[in-house]
């Protein structure tokens, strides 16, 4: 079954008995307790329905930018520094040149691999959004800190790659932080590029959300080595049942640029919002994937939503995840 | 040349206030408590800045969870609305969404607001170096969703700003433009209210009609293109945007020593995109102690 993918994009809520104590639990007691939730996550994605279960909610990592950062040397972290409102993450401060101290997610492929598990999909963190969410204190300019960090992601992918096997491995980098300046395209396009050169077996997935001009990253699509592209729709769409999807119009113009390329590419539709307890119905959903299907093959969309799901509580975020199965095998009986 | 020291803009939090505000937020704190950790916390920052020998300094801002959002939730016909993201950086605010510039609400008074923590807006010191501050006009808009008609609502905001440099009986008065203007007209009346200072982004814009009224200061990057328009002009040089601790500040200002006998130097940017711990160090260095 190869026709509308059903996958998630990483992140899901932790349960508190590993939130509450993620920072002090020491070494073997961390490890049992993450692979406690990642186990327990792990069926919440499969009674959903989910064709792709992701690493099961990253419960070993406590956000996206404090893990792999963390685990680098030539980089520290003196404190938070505020997102917005009273929320804060831990911005580190690039000092020297940086270098892998240890392997950010190791575990979660060792983890899956012993289970048997083949449909995962790794969430890396993306060069362009490491360097842009650091202070950059040492490298000369912003492009050589992202051409480092790609580097260094090219170095993790490569040993995730090498420990998983033969079979083809998908890797998502995530690069919220893609869009952010238009001038600066290039250099995430180079250092997305570093970050996979040269490995093979890998699907690379890249994941960009919240972005006001999508059309900046459609314009490099041709010459960036991704093949899939999981994206944020659902929160700028309106909940109403309409076959207008104000929120999805840009469907039609990442067709319009995949189709000018000889590579195939897919599309990762996000139809869920992961900022809203709103529930969407799955007729809305199915609203939503037909919308799309206008313009890109069902072997070519998948489905998912727009982001990691962590910022919901784990009933939400499950029936979220539920829903949009029903959708997605309603459109699929019909198709 | 005689450096002046001014910090502007929020001060980031510290620990113990971010807990604080968590706690408040899942309702294990009331908000008269929080406001008197607030308080407590704007006395520290006071100490801080008084031993850091700064000439010049802004209230904390400690209960201001962006720059814009106190004075939106106290003007009649603003709501908030979606989280939008800040200049090219990973902070982001609650973009106002303005049909209508209506009445000032109560802002020196303790009381519950939503969305924010709750008021009064500043947690003023009796100081010769208080500064009270308020966001630019200009950029108040264009960080804004403006549904009304846009030269209405900037006059309308500019009322409600001489209203509140009455009201607070304002002596002196920080405006902060992150934006760059091209256009400063709009401050004619506010500069005849009150000392100002206005922190500028760019080389410049028109200060000439401005007439024959001068700021008490205007703070950018290049003190040549509005050094007449102003009494003392500044340069933005501790970097908000770096935790390097070094003599930056002094370094930025040295060409323009033969030019100027007072110069003001600033920070580049609010602290509130540095960490605590950093932030509390170079406050030492705006006249090269690092």
């Amino acid at each position: 079954m190869s026709e509308l993918i059903t996958q998630e994009i990483g992140s899901f809520r932790k349960p508190a008995y590993l939130s509450s104590k993620f920072r002090s639990f020491k070494g073997d007691e961390f490890k049992s307790v993450a692979r406690k939730a990642t186990l327990e996550t792990l069926d919440l994605f499969e009674k959903s329905g989910l064709m792709n279960v992701g690493v099961g909610g990253e419960m070993y990592r406590w956000e996206m930018y404090e893990h792999p950062i963390s685990r680098m040397d030539g980089v520290k972290i003196f404190g938070p520094v505020r997102s917005f409102d009273n929320r804060y993450y831990n911005k580190g401060s690039v000092f020297d040149t940086i270098r892998r101290r240890e392997p950010f997610h190791a575990e979660e492929i060792e983890l899956f691999k012993g289970l048997g598990k083949r449909n995962i999909k790794v969430p890396v963190t993306g060069p362009y959004t490491l360097m842009d969410w650091s202070f950059n204190d040492h490298y000369s300019s912003r492009e050589e800190l992202a051409m480092a960090f790609g580097r260094l992601m090219n170095q993790e992918i490569r040993e995730l790659k090498a420990a998983w096997g033969e079979e083809v491995l998908q890797i998502q980098i995530d690069e919220p932080a893609a869009t952010t300046r238009p001038e600066e395209m290039g250099i995430v396009l180079e250092s997305v590029n570093e970050s996979v050169k040269g490995i093979d077996g890998v699907e690379t997935h890249l994941h960009v959300c919240y972005s006001t001009d999508y059309g900046l990253l459609f314009n490099i699509m041709p010459s960036l080595d991704v093949s899939v592209y999981n994206l944020e729709f659902a929160n700028r769409d309106p909940v109403s049942l309409s076959d207008q999807r104000k929120g999805y119009e840009d469907v039609k113009r990442f067709r319009d640029v995949a189709d000018t390329m000889t590579r195939k590419i897919s599309l990762g539709l996000g139809v869920t919002d992961i900022h809203r307890d709103f529930m969407e119905p799955a007729e809305l959903i199915e609203e939503r994937i037909k919308y799309a299907l206008k313009y890109v093959d069902p072997d070519r969309l998948r489905l998912n939503p727009d982001c990691g799901l962590r910022t919901r509580s784990r009933e939400v975020g499950y029936q979220k995840l539920k829903n949009m199965v029903i959708a997605r095998d309603r459109v699929a009986d019909s198709l | 040349m005689e450096l002046i020291s001014l910090l502007y803009g929020i001060y980031p939090r510290s620990e113990t206030l971010r807990k604080t505000y968590g706690r408040w937020e899942r309702g294990q704190m009331d908000a008269n408590e929080i406001s008197n950790v607030i308080k407590d916390e704007s006395n520290a920052y006071y100490d801080l800045v008084k031993e850091a020998s700064l000439d010049y300094f802004t209230d904390p801002l400690f209960n201001w969870h962006d720059i814009l959002r106190p004075i939106a939730l106290s003007i009649e016909g603003i709501t908030l609305g979606p989280l939008a993201r800040y200049k090219a950086t990973n902070t982001f605010y609650r973009e106002p969404e303005i049909e209508h510039i209506g009445e000032l609400g109560d802002m020196s008074s303790f009381r519950v607001v939503e969305e924010n923590p709750p008021f009064p807006v500043y947690h003023e010191l009796d100081s010769q170096s208080y500064l009270h501050f308020l966001p630019g006009i200009n950029s108040f808009i264009k960080m804004s969703k403006v549904v009304g008609d846009v030269s209405e609502i900037r006059e309308g905001l500019k009322d409600r700003y001489l209203e509140i440099i009455e009201k607070l009986r304002i002596r002196k008065l920080l405006i902060y433009e992150p934006f760059e203007s091209k256009d400063f007209s709009i401050y004619g009346d506010i500069i005849e209210a009150t000392a100002t200072f206005l922190v500028t982004n760019g080389n410049g814009g028109d200060f000439s009609t401005i007439g024959s009224r001068r700021f008490f200061s205007i703070i950018g990057d290049n003190p040549y293109a509005y050094a007449k328009y102003c009494e003392v002009p500044g340069v933005k040089a501790v970097d908000a945007l770096s935790t390097k601790i070094g003599d930056e500040a002094v370094q930025r200002l040295k060409p323009f020593s033969s030019d100027f006998d007072r110069l003001i130097v600033s920070n580049t940017e609010s602290f509130d995109f540095l960490p605590r711990v950093i932030a509390d160090r170079k406050v030492f260095t705006f006249k090269g102690g690092a």
